[in-house]
């Protein structure tokens, strides 16, 4: 199968970011970049162009906040979901979700049953 | 696998010559996530480091996709910065409560009127030049130095209590004009105190989270 466009991936990177980050306490860039390419065996891989960008927007828009851990000598920003937020960041991917569910109608209609 | 002192400093360089090493918090982010790439590389693949750096140099879009992740940083940065501006002008203005001073200057003399309303021209005119993009870029370029974005951001929004300046200098004016007056003072000391107290309050929980 081929690689996901980049182009879709895009549009759907904020809630990517969300998902990850509700199911773990909190997560830094390459960790997040790393666990997509795992979970999708590589047919989904985050840029790190298109990932600090959408990280930072998060993070503007309130939904995200950051602490720094000194890690082998080296600073580490962490990215978690603000507590407050995590009803929204929930809401967000609920929308999603029944946007796939329809998308999935539309793109594979079921033929509908009729009784003769 | 840990990189060397000299290896650590060549990616360190490779940000700094990519011209994304301006932000403290942007530098870091990008040098930790490239150390991590290169180390892994070395480890899981065995290349050696030079081939190491260039495939994740080349994962995060070269030198100019370096750039580009910091000027997407600083972007979110300057849209927070407007929004806090585009915030707090409508909710002061609507209120109508500057129009007291000018009214008041207006009964009292020529020179008060023309001072108070050098007050808000200030008011009007000083924050949005000093939030506009040029005046943070060409700030940071002279420095030479990676300053912190988040510090920088907290003075370009308290910038906004400049036009106290442009309140003293109509109060300079009046005392040389008219000699003291104590109504022009209470109504200038009015509308600075005004200004001031509600920019702290609509602006308070952004400028906390900033500094924090």
């Amino acid at each position: 199968m081929n690689e996901i466009s980049p182009q879709i991936l895009k549009g759907s990177l904020s809630l990517i970011i969300l998902k990850l980050l509700s199911e773990n306490d909190a997560m830094y860039g390459y960790e997040i970049c790393q666990r997509v390419k795992e979970i999708t065996a590589g047919q989904m891989r985050v840029t790190e162009g298109a990932l600090y960008p959408a990280l930072h927007k998060l993070e503007g828009e309130g939904l995200l906040r950051t602490h720094t851990e000194l890690v082998e000598g080296r600073t580490r920003k962490y990215y978690a979901i603000v507590p407050d937020q995590r009803g929204q960041a929930v809401s967000r991917l609920a929308q999603m979700q029944v946007f796939l569910e329809n998308l999935q109608q539309v793109l594979n209609p079921q033929p509908e049953l009729k009784l003769t | 696998m840990s990189l060397t002192y000299d290896q650590q400093k060549n990616l360190r360089s490779l940000i700094d010559n990519a011209g994304a090493g301006t932000y403290q918090e942007v530098r870091d982010e990008l040098y930790d996530h490239l150390m991590q790439a290169v180390e892994s590389r070395m480890e899981a693949e065995g290349v050696p480091f030079t081939e190491a750096q260039h495939e994740a140099l080349e994962e995060m879009g070269g030198a100019s996709g370096l750039k580009k992740i910091e000027f997407g940083y600083m972007q979110v940065a300057e849209k927070q910065v407007w929004r806090m501006f585009k915030a707090f002008f409508p909710v002061y203005f609507k209120s109508m409560r500057w129009l007291i001073p000018l009214v008041l200057g207006l009964t009292i003399n020529q020179y008060t009127w023309v001072s108070v309303v050098a007050i808000f021209g200030y008011l009007v005119l000083i924050p949005p030049a000093l939030g506009s993009w040029h005046s943070w870029d060409l700030g940071l370029k002279s420095s030479g130095f990676p300053v912190s974005l988040k510090m920088y951001t907290l003075k370009k929004r308290t910038a906004l209590l400049l036009p106290t300046l442009g309140l003293v200098c109509s109060l300079l004016l009046e005392i040389q004009v008219q000699g003291i007056i104590p109504i022009a003072l209470l109504i200038t000391v009015y509308t600075l105190a005004d200004y001031c107290l509600t920019f702290i309050q609509h602006t308070r929980k952004t400028l906390l989270e900033v500094a924090k």
